[in-house]
């Protein structure tokens, strides 16, 4: 594994990097979900640029107030106060060139798994269009991308047919037929056990390389966000602020073995020392 | 397996049985209680005048139960997927459905005359509510984790609808077929008993005009055979449809 010069000086400082390039911005956003009494601030005043083509890594206490963030991004639910732009655009609706991954599959069961995937492409547009007209080439589109996750020949499959490891390559595939420029992940390999998570973390990396959309993930695994991220920003338990951010400068491909090496050791043992001590007894509960 | 699928018979034939040997035993009139023996032959002996009004029952009941089915899976979907339908339509429906359906009778008759309309009207009155129920709760029961995978790609309501909302009803649809199917054969009878010159219904009220019990008894089992087989129909074109929401059932193994 390489290491790019003069990278490690970033470690610890916030960078509250201002540029206007940025592709997702969040500005002093806040996110609240539930009303009235039971009104719960998941993100508070916060504000992040990713650029585009970046791939961040959010880790902090998992629950649903990082779900509801992915969500006020890709426009399902509105903030609480502050602003999301993507593309320069302010959210304010469901976001159209967008792929998203949840902890669970989410597959439509009466679909077979091949017909799962193609489903954005009957939706996105301008492919929504043209969908029965290119059927056998949208079909071809999806067997390839099923081949390039390993799941070659299971897209005559119903989901309920694969097992959790399986529905989540799938439900990559289905995140990312329509190319869309940004890629939201929540927690998609949260359920999964480790040898199959890290297998999965390998078919990330590998299709991110190929079209390099900007991707958000968000995961509580220290050692997934160190090897698919380009960059790590540690939040706070609810109310979420930003306590830390910082850059993974390792060279890609990034392998498995690389997370047995000092400095990502080093880099993991930081990032742990800043998630506070709150959150941390939240991780452990929810690794254990 | 051979065995299993003679298990649907052993009840209705030793039900039968006993019902005989009883009728022989007690000496039991047959004005009050025919034997088996003596109804069947009644129908196997009067088939060609039967079988009239068998298919004229049939043909109500099925033209009844199509309409109701799609005026319920319409208004169900309208209703599932919009609280202010919801709201509008409900309390009104179901006050008009614990109207019994014999009291709409002489209403279609005074707008329609007797016959076979007041019938297919009855039943498809009959057939609405349980479709409409059902439909309604398996589009409202959507899973929003399904609605947000589409609705994050930019989908519209209709394409929620269309590619969610509805698919996912559809096992609440048949399972609701099922009920609707043996509902609508009450609806058709009846009103054919009420106001009609063919069918099950009216054959069996001059039956009993007549004092001819087997023949009634035979009307009732003809009834009961065509409940039956529609039911089954239905039971077959469930699994075939909506054989994803079953699973481990000998179905994709």
């Amino acid at each position: 594994m390489g290491i790019s010069p003069g990278s490690p000086s970033e470690t610890g400082k916030l960078s509250t990097n201002q540029r206007t390039d940025a592709f997702v911005q969040l500005s002093d956003l806040t996110v609240a979900y539930g009303s009235g009494v039971d009104k719960v601030y998941a993100v508070d005043r916060t504000t992040l640029n990713i650029t585009a083509g970046e791939f961040v890594a959010i880790v902090g206490p998992s629950g649903c107030g990082k779900s509801t963030l992915l969500k006020v991004i890709s426009g399902l639910t509105p903030p609480a106060a502050g602003r999301v732009t993507v593309d320069g655009e302010s959210v304010e609706k469901p976001l159209k060139n967008v792929g998203m991954a949840f902890q669970s599959a989410t597959m439509l069961p009466w679909r077979r798994t091949i017909e799962n995937i193609l489903l954005p492409l009957q939706i996105v547009e301008p492919h929504r269009r043209s969908f029965r007209r290119d059927y056998s080439k949208n079909r071809a589109r999806a067997e390839a991308f099923l081949n390039r996750v390993g799941l070659k020949g299971a897209g005559g499959k119903y989901p309920w047919q694969l097992s959790g490891g399986m529905l989540q390559r799938a439900s990559l595939c289905r995140a990312l037929i329509h190319e869309p420029e940004l890629l939201l992940l929540d927690e998609p390999f949260g359920a999964l056990d480790a040898f199959t998570r890290e297998e999965l973390w390998r078919v990330l990396q590998f299709l991110w390389l190929d079209k390099s959309p900007t991707v958000l993930l968000v995961t509580h695994d220290l050692r997934e966000a160190v090897y698919l991220a380009d960059r790590i920003v540690v939040m706070s338990p609810r109310p979420g602020r930003i306590l830390h951010e910082e850059r993974v400068p390792f060279s890609r491909p990034r392998k498995v073995e690389d997370l047995f090496c000092p400095e990502a050791s080093a880099l993991m043992q930081r990032l742990r020392s800043k998630i506070d001590h709150r959150s941390l007894e939240v991780i452990e509960e929810l690794e254990s | 397996m051979r065995t299993r699928s003679t298990f649907p018979f052993v009840f209705p034939v030793l039900l039968f049985l006993v019902w005989e040997i009883a009728c022989r035993s007690f000496d039991i009139s047959v004005y009050i209680l025919p034997m088996p023996s003596q109804f069947l032959s009644t129908l196997l002996e009067n088939w060609n005048g039967i079988s009239v009004h068998a298919f004229q029952t049939m043909k109500t009941t099925l033209l009844g139960f199509f309409l109701g089915t799609m005026i319920g899976a319409f208004l169900g979907i309208a209703a599932g997927a919009s609280k202010t339908v919801y709201q509008t339509i409900y309390p009104a429906l179901v006050g008009f459905y614990s109207i019994p359906k014999v009291a709409l009778v002489p209403i279609f008759v005074i707008w329609f005359g007797s016959g076979t309309v007041p019938a297919v009207l009855t039943s498809m009155m009959i057939c609405i509510f349980p479709v409409l129920v059902n439909v309604a709760a398996g589009v409202a029961t959507t899973e929003r984790d399904l609605q947000d995978v589409l609705k994050s790609l930019g989908a519209n309501r209709l394409d929620v609808l269309r590619y969610v909302s509805v698919p996912r009803s559809m096992p609440y649809f048949f399972a609701s077929l099922k009920i609707a199917i043996t509902l609508a054969f009450v609806g058709t009878v009846v009103s054919e008993t009420v106001a009609a010159n063919r069918g099950i219904g009216t054959m069996m009220v001059r039956a009993s005009a007549d004092f001819d019990v087997p023949l009634a008894f035979a009307g009732l089992l003809l009834l009961a055979l065509m409940g039956i087989a529609m039911y089954a129909v239905f039971a077959v074109v469930e699994r075939r449809a909506v054989g994803w929401a079953k699973r481990d059932v000998e179905f994709g193994h």
